[in-house]
């Protein structure tokens, strides 16, 4: 019998042969003239962004590593004052041979990191002072910008130096002798007393490190660790041949160090935030909002005419959403932006939720745009995309949820960094919202 | 049924539904997508021609009355394949494009003394596009890229029927189920701004029962017959609807709807043909269509339907005795033809014209192999349209076989 053309195996292969194939070499570009797709993408730059300053009850000086000392004008707060507490440790290793053994010199010793802020080209001049009371933490074991312990006022030291932060030079202060003598008796007393620490931490209390105000045009801040960060008393022991002795005396406490800063002499419009719940917008405080290291001041954002947003909700969604944060250049040098800030939610009375994060689950940071000629474009930018299409989605938009504009915890506390933003109103580079919006056809 | 081709007839159709690239012009952007032709790769060598052309040998699906003539001995299945060279010119770029696909199934046996009845699988309309654009932020003088995917088509299913009412006069029906889906996206980039690419897809699902009558009469003369043969269809409404998702790669639904779409027609059709055949084994053959669009109702974006005309002339010559040498036992055709296209876009007509070549070689077991070539051009290159040019090869595969004589041994 004769096998059919199907028996032969053509169909599989006939198949396979034709399958489904299709390749493509080139593109069409055709313009949209030619699709007409009924959908567009428009900015809208209009959405109202209301800048206000508030200002935090406290910022948490305690742990963060940094200690710093120094005075300087702000300009819009007016001077600025910094002063250190220490507590000291008691030594480990502490032997002294009395009849052998000669006391050299009592040193503290502190060594910059880079920050500093102020003009370092005039001469600082720090004073350290005994504490006379013990350094006590609060109940939830910080210590605040605000703190202070009585100190003794005649100094245990006083030096003047030129200020070389970018150096990283050690700035060493030697120390009343008679101090160094009273360590001595009391260490050689009590050597082998059981609560020879409590006894050593009640007598020495601490030491607080500050600067003449009137001479003092810089902050410098310097690391607070056990290699950076001491008391050191120098000795040697005679004999045939000299030995030279020293001992530590650790100041890198994290829980009792703390910087204590505060505004001397306040003055300027931004003295009018009374309390944490005050609210001062924009337009009141020249039309520029502030964010302050060190005194606690942060920016508030809120997008009072959210709800109007609500009816394009039903038509597009937001591709993406850009807030652009414009500082203040004409009061502010390129040195002194911080290369980040952080957003976070603020309600009413001030009550902040977090940080916003981003698609990722990081916190959401800015970035920082530079237009180094003339600070037409340096801004801060945030992608609000996501925050912005979940406010819309919300059941009801509560407009009393805004945004806070701050530096990191651990920055706040450690730091004179500021940003001066303008309003909306600023003559100048307002900041705005931009909102890129797709609208879709559902026709 | 042999099991094989049943087997093999269930993967055809599952690779006809689910894998339709029958077309990759940016036209099938608009209405239904391109309205396939309903011509097997033997018509279609002729310039797609066949209201008066009979089945015998091979099913013709343009006119159901041909099925009429089908041999009462024999099952014909048909398959047929399509491999198509394009190229797309626009004033300032230009694409080449290659596709092939399965492109019909059809079936056609006698049912009854004077019945002939198929089936027939086919695209009827073909969506498939990549086109790349910009738009404007509004607001801006920023712009962002976007691209147009569309895949899909309509299929249609019919039941073919020819009743032989008297000696020369043919009747036949075909009842067809049009059903198909189409994805229609949209899809944005916003590298400028670094915003989520978002996408707007439309998927159409369209569905409806289209009826066909037609009619073949015969006449002879002396040893020659002339064919004279017509069709018709009603307008039948499309069921459609269509469900919209708006998404980026983070979420999945920014919206959705579905909505019914009504009104939408696939119009009446008249089609109108004669053939001439010889007795030397020569026809000719000529049709002429015409369909009423313009009440279709299909909303086309910067354009509008129309009223289409179209024309087809075809030539075929068959040997009518069995010859030795092959060659003389292949049959050989011609044809041209001209379609308007039931759109016109932005005041442009993108009419379609194009010439055909097309053999058929017969295999000893009465199967066949069936070659067409076609040549088409159609568009423009005016008012930002596109025009192309297609090479078109369609090979069908004919097979013969005996289902309905009883073997004998001796």
């Amino acid at each position: 019998m004769r096998k059919s053309l199907f028996n032969k195996g053509f169909l599989p292969f006939f198949v396979l042969l034709i399958g489904n194939q299709a390749c493509q070499r080139g593109a069409l570009d055709l313009g949209d003239d030619f699709i007409n797709f009924p959908t567009y993408t428009a900015l809208i730059d209009t959405v109202t962004v209301q800048l206000s300053t508030i200002r935090a009850d406290s910022i948490a000086t305690s742990g963060t590593e940094k200690a710093l000392i120094g005075y300087y004008k702000h300009p819009l707060l007016g001077g600025q004052a910094a002063q250190s507490y220490f507590a000291i440790s008691y030594p480990t290793d502490f032997s002294w041979n009395q009849d052998h053994q000669i006391f050299d010199s009592l040193v503290v010793m502190l060594e910059p990191d880079s920050y500093w802020v102020g003009d370092t080209c005039t001469d600082a001049q720090f004073q350290v002072h005994r504490l006379l009371e013990e350094i006590a933490v609060n109940e939830d074991g910080n210590l605040y910008n605000y703190s202070s312990f009585e100190y003794d006022t005649t100094p245990l030291a006083q030096q003047c130096f030129q200020p070389y932060p970018q150096k990283q030079e050690p700035l060493a202060m030697r120390l009343n002798d008679g101090f160094a003598y009273e360590l001595i008796e009391f260490l050689t007393k009590y050597e082998n007393h059981v609560d020879r620490t409590s006894l050593f931490s009640e007598v020495f209390k601490g030491l607080t490190i500050k600067c003449d105000t009137n001479i003092t045009r810089s902050v410098l801040s310097f690391n607070v660790s056990d290699s950076s960060c001491y008391m050191r008393l120098y000795s040697h022991i005679t004999g045939l041949e000299q030995e030279n002795v020293s001992y530590d005396f650790l100041l890198s406490d994290q829980q009792s160090q703390f910087n204590q800063l505060r505004t001397i002499s306040p003055s300027g419009t931004f003295q009018q935030i009374k309390n944490s719940k005050s609210i001062l917008k924009a337009q009141e405080s020249e039309h520029r909002a502030l964010l302050q290291a060190g005194i606690g001041y942060k920016i508030r954002i809120d997008f009072p005419c959210l709800n109007n947003l609500l009816e394009l909700k039903s038509k597009g969604y937001i591709v993406n959403a850009e807030l652009r944060l414009k500082p203040d250049m004409q009061l502010m040098q390129a040195a002194d932006l911080p290369p980040h800030v952080y957003a976070g939610e603020i309600y009413r009375a001030n009550e902040i939720w977090g940080y916003l994060s981003d698609t990722n689950g990081n916190i959401l940071s800015s970035s920082l745009v530079m237009d180094p000629m003339y600070h037409e474009d340096t801004y801060y930018a945030f992608n609000l995309s996501t925050y912005l299409s979940n406010r819309l989605n919300e059941a009801v938009v509560d407009t009393d949820l805004g945004l806070v504009i701050t530096l990191p915890d651990d920055n706040m506390g450690c730091s004179f960094n500021w940003l001066a933003i303008n309003g909306q109103s600023s003559p100048l580079h307002q900041s705005k919202l931009l909102l890129y919006y797709y609208y879709y056809d559902t026709e | 049924m042999n099991k094989r081709l049943l087997t093999f007839l269930l993967i055809l159709i599952a690779i006809h539904s689910f894998g339709q690239n029958n077309t990759s012009s940016s036209y099938s952007r608009f209405g239904i997508g391109l309205i396939e032709s309903k011509a097997d790769a033997t018509l279609a060598g002729m310039g797609h021609t066949g209201v008066a052309l009979s089945s015998s040998g091979y099913l013709n699906n343009i006119n159901a009355a041909s099925y009429s003539a089908l041999d009462s001995a024999h099952f014909l299945f048909n398959i047929q394949g399509k491999t198509s060279f394009a190229k797309y010119q626009s004033n300032t770029s230009q694409q080449n494009n290659f596709d092939a696909n399965i492109e019909s199934l059809s079936m056609g046996f006698r049912a009854g003394r004077n019945w002939g009845m198929g089936f027939s699988l086919s695209p009827y309309s073909s969506v498939g596009y990549k086109i790349d654009g910009e738009k404007y932020i509004l607001g801006t003088t920023q712009t962002y890229p976007t691209q147009y995917l569309g895949e899909g088509g309509i299929s249609q299913i019919s039941w073919h029927n020819g009743f032989a009412l008297f000696k020369n006069l043919s009747l036949g029906i075909s009842a067809s189920y049009l059903w198909g889906s189409s994805d229609i996206i949209e899809v944005s980039y916003y590298p400028s701004i670094i915003g989520e690419t978002t996408y707007n897809e439309r998927n159409y699902h369209i569905a409806t029962f289209l009826l066909q009558y037609g009619f073949q009469w015969q006449h002879t003369i002396g040893q020659n017959t002339l064919t004279l043969g017509a069709t018709a269809n009603i307008a039948t409404e499309l069921d459609t609807y269509y469900k919209q998702l708006i998404y980026n790669d983070y979420t999945s639904d920014l919206s959705s709807n579905t909505k019914q779409l009504n009104n939408a027609l696939i119009p009446c059709a008249y089609q109108a043909g004669v053939s001439y055949a010889n007795s030397k084994g020569w026809t000719l053959a000529t049709d002429f269509r015409y369909d009423l669009w313009d009440k279709s109702e299909l909303k086309v974006s910067n354009g509008k339907t129309r009223n289409t005309l179209a024309g087809s002339i075809g030539i075929q010559h068959k040997p009518t005795r069995y010859y030795s040498a092959y060659y003389r036992r292949i049959h050989y055709r011609l044809g041209a033809f001209y379609n308007q296209e039931y759109l016109s876009i932005q005041e442009k007509n993108i009419d379609s014209k194009g010439l055909t070549a097309g053999i058929t070689l017969p295999m000893a077991d009465g199967s066949r192999i069936n070659l067409a070539y076609e040549y088409k051009k159609s568009g423009t290159r005016q008012a930002g349209l596109v025009k192309e040019t297609y090479q078109t090869i369609r090979i069908g595969l004919s097979f013969n076989e005996r289902w309905f004589q009883k073997r004998t041994f001796k």
